[in-house]
């Protein structure tokens, strides 16, 4: 691959990211929009006064609601070339700064979940696979992570804080800063989430070893630690990284109801009451943001497996076939 | 804390729950620590519902709305629960004879918390933009003000408000939290502004230290504060330096933040969870909110085709057996509504023998209806099954309960009922002028600081008039007699039981628990919990 080309790659998938985007602000437009219901009717319904049509009708004018579609849609558009996601009439403030109050919490409970659900699929996975394990340790370590994947993020959530916080008192009820009302609700979501990339992590495993390569190396008296980190591990990644990045997408829709058990701030919270306020504003600005992030996530997952390939490939030409 | 004791903590949650029934102990508030000495300092965490922006002032908004207002902001009148309107920040008042002008007399040095002063210009802002609002700003004025025509600025300390008719309720409209008097730095930002607590100067015992948006709002005492409501027992600055308002939806966690030493005051204790937390040692209260809210109500959409029949209605009224409710499900802390008013509201009328259970006559009204009983055990007229959703608000802990309640005793006459309660997003479509009518019942608790206007007039509550109503409604709010409110009262009060648009449920109340440390915490007729006068003994 010469370094234009890889320019050239770079720019395309650029250009395919903003296309994504487009399409998916415009689709959310048209589906906020086909909604019943209404921002300003639930505002002035939420403040249990009865309000007369004609301050209804004026209301909507100053926010901007009584516009037609489609000068909505273009205003809406130049708004988000601008970075500007609208005004929110459910939460009192900016979309943007809702989100940016929003991300960084939801940022932070992603990212240490991520690191559980590694830590968990690598545990799980090397029980589950490793030939010294013992058979009955293994079995249960295989059905581990279907069993957690239907436990519900809600109920577990409420058990862990009834468990930890009211009854142990080892953690706070709310986010305290401390290391533990971030560790909690991470753990809830890692535990209901790392089924995929355990599975994949489990079956990868399984496929590698059963290559004729592994036995040649077993037969030439490789022990079975190094057979197992250095040769059958180093084989799983690439598909393992396109579910790990499914993953870390889904991480987010974990959070959702993890932010409401453990009364945090974020982005799953915010989306669920824009929601129930038919905060259309809200919703599609929310759309589009997560739209971004993982389209961002994905062109960087496969940017990624992209250049382990290629490692793969310059490394040993002749060698090892990636699984896709 | 030794482990056995911190297993028997973790099981003392499911434990109330079971207990709660059977074990209801004594009602008496017990406090520690001396009454007689206040102490300085020290930081309350508060544990309220649920994050409730906006935050614009002159807002009639939920409870958090208002509880965190009345320690930021002051009103011109206090609602004190004993002793109706008393001076705030106005210290007198005078009444033209024609009661349609009011002439405030402020209390001089009172400045805002941006140091402005708060005088005439500043109050007349206020007046005119909850009477008024401001078009250009976005401001709607609130519906309690209709009829406000002016206020004339007499001199620095000296205002008149002018109504073009007279407004009995001028006075307690003044000390309700969404009167709360506003600095005109806040007062001249648009809507889109004001709607931003950091945005919002007030006047008040606490000023906002920080906000992290839906978790905490970290409330600062305010060194200097001396115009505290003449009822108060502090007359200066608050005791406290810091109170912590958390927020936590759910109400068996609220309750475990209490139980658990995580908070010093909580809003909205779970029914069940009461007696537990009593034998605990903390204090359980019931706050009556009847001064100023209606009970916990069904309201019948009457131009719903189901409902439609006033036979329908006082049959659904009659099978619902609201004394059991109160007594098995809830608990001492709530009495069952006899009334469109609570029992303690100046205008209640005992009209509960309209409202008494009774399955029999409610199948019989039923029948006569022409739903007859069809071959499932859910009764039918032209084809058409009597299914009804039922959408309810969310201020009461026990509103989904309710809900399978009454899901339970319409299905004993045959009437299917899907509980929505507690979906946040089907309660928006049931209040909506356009789709609200495509569900039967309306099931929540609102307020009344000048008349049943929720009922009278068309709102998102009933979606229907009668202009019998309005007109009443209206002859009540222009009223200057106590007898002629009661006279125009009663009418709105019979009138709308004896037609069954109203199934009141619960009194209005909001049960708190606190740690027996707490001393102080006032509660307005309006159910502003204020802290400017609390403290926490040693």
């Amino acid at each position: 691959m010469t370094r234009a080309g890889g320019l050239w790659v770079v720019l395309r998938k650029l250009v395919e990211a903003a296309a994504t985007v487009f399409v998916i602000f415009t689709i959310a437009f048209l589906l906020v929009n086909l909604l019943k219901g209404d921002v300003v009717e639930n505002y002035l319904n939420g403040q249990g006064a009865a309000y007369s049509r004609a301050q209804l009708d004026q209301l909507r004018a100053f926010y901007g609601y009584d516009q037609p579609l489609w000068i909505r849609y273009f205003s809406q558009l130049a708004g988000i070339v601008r970075g500007d996601f609208g005004y929110s009439l459910s939460k009192g403030d900016s979309v943007d700064a809702l989100v940016a109050s929003a991300a960084g919490q939801t940022a932070a409970l992603a990212a240490t979940s991520v690191v559980f659900v590694l830590a968990l699929t690598f545990v799980i996975g090397f029980l589950a696979t490793y030939e010294r394990v013992p058979a009955r340790i293994a079995a249960a370590a295989r059905v581990l992570p279907t069993f957690f994947s239907v436990v519900p993020p809600s109920w577990l959530g409420i058990v862990v804080l009834t468990v930890f916080s009211i009854g142990l008192r080892v953690i706070s009820l709310y986010p305290d800063g401390g290391i533990g009302s971030l560790v909690a609700p991470a753990v809830v979501v890692a535990v209901c989430i790392f089924s995929s990339t355990a599975q994949v992590y489990i079956s990868q495993v399984r496929k590698v070893s059963a290559e004729p390569y592994v036995d040649v190396f077993r037969v030439a008296g490789v022990s079975p630690s190094r057979l197992y980190f250095r040769h059958v591990l180093a084989n799983i990644w690439p598909p393992f990284l396109t579910v790990f990045g499914f993953t870390v997408a889904l991480t987010f829709s974990g959070t959702v109801v993890t932010e409401i058990v453990f009364n945090r701030d974020g982005l799953g919270r915010l989306l669920l009451d824009a929601v129930t306020n038919n905060d259309i504003t809200l919703i599609q600005g929310l759309i589009v943001i997560i739209a971004i992030v993982f389209v961002v996530i994905n062109m960087l997952t496969d940017g990624i497996v992209g250049a382990l390939n290629a490692r793969e490939s310059a490394h040993d030409p002749a060698g090892y076939e990636v699984l896709a | 804390m030794t482990l056995k004791k911190k297993l028997l903590a973790l099981a003392a949650i499911p434990l109330a729950a079971v207990l709660g029934l059977s074990a209801c102990s004594s009602g008496a508030v017990e406090r520690s620590g001396s009454e007689a000495s206040p102490r300085a300092g020290g930081s309350l965490t508060y544990v309220e519902n649920s994050y409730g922006p906006p935050w614009s002032p002159h807002l009639v908004g939920p409870y958090e709305h208002s509880n965190l207002y009345v320690n930021i902001a002051d009103t011109l009148v206090y609602n004190d629960p004993k002793k109706g309107e008393v001076p705030y920040l106005a210290t007198s008042w005078d009444v033209s004879a024609d009661k349609t002008e009011y002439t405030f007399h402020l209390r001089k040095g009172v400045t805002f918390s941006d140091g402005t002063p708060l005088d005439a210009d500043a109050v007349k802002l206020n007046l005119d933009q909850l009477g008024l609002g401001d078009a250009a700003l976005g401001i709607t004025p609130l519906p309690y003000f209709s009829g406000y025509v002016s206020t004339t600025v007499e001199d620095a300390h000296t205002l008149t408000l002018k109504w073009a008719q007279p407004n009995y309720y001028t006075l307690k409209l003044l000390g309700i939290p969404a009167a709360s008097i506003i600095a005109p730095s806040t007062l001249k930002l648009p809507a889109t502004e004001q709607s931003k607590i950091q945005n919002v100067v007030g006047s008040g015992p606490f000023t906002v230290d920080s906000v992290k948006k839906n978790e905490q709002v970290v409330l600062k005492r305010r060194a200097g504060y001396d115009w505290a409501p003449s009822t108060s027992p502090n007359k200066g600055a608050a005791y406290l330096d810091t109170v912590t308002i958390k927020y936590v939806g759910d109400a068996s966690l609220r309750d475990g933040a209490l139980q658990s030493g995580q908070a010093d005051i909580v809003r909205g204790v779970y029914p069940s969870d009461e007696s537990g937390l009593r034998d605990q040692g903390d204090v359980i209260e019931s706050i009556d909110a009847s001064k100023s809210y209606y009970p916990y109500s069904i309201t019948f959409r009457v131009n719903n085709p189901l409902v439609s029949d006033v036979r329908v209605r006082e049959a659904i009224t009659r099978a619902i057996d609201t004394k059991a409710f109160v007594k098995s499900v809830l608990s001492k802390s709530y009495t069952a509504a006899a009334d469109v008013y609570g029992h303690t509201n100046a205008q209640f009328i005992d009209q509960s023998s309209k409202l008494s259970y009774d399955r029999k006559k409610a199948a019989r009204l039923l029948d006569d209806a022409g739903w007859s009983l069809g071959s499932d055990g859910v009764r039918e007229k032209d084809g058409t099954p009597l299914k009804i959703v039922i959408a309810s608000n969310q201020n009461q802990a026990f509103a989904k309960d309710f809900g399978d309640y009454v899901v339970d005793q319409l299905g004993k006459v045959g009437i299917e009922v899907e509980n929505r309660a507690g979906d946040n997003s089907y309660i928006n479509y049931a209040r909506s002028f356009d789709t609200g009518n495509q569900v039967a019942l309306h099931i929540g608790q609102g307020w009344v600081p000048d008349g049943l206007r929720n009922f009278s007039l068309k709102s998102f509550t009933n979606l229907a008039a009668d202009p019998k109503l309005t007109t009443w409604f209206q002859q009540e709010r222009s009223s200057t007699t106590a007898a002629d409110v009661r006279r125009y009262s009663s009418l709105q009060q019979k009138w709308l039981i004896d037609n069954y648009w109203v199934d009141p449920i619960v009194d209005e109340v909001q049960v708190y628990g606190s740690v027996p440390q707490l001393h102080g915490v006032r509660y307005s007729t309006d159910l502003g919990t204020s802290f400017q006068a609390a403290y926490l003994a040693k």
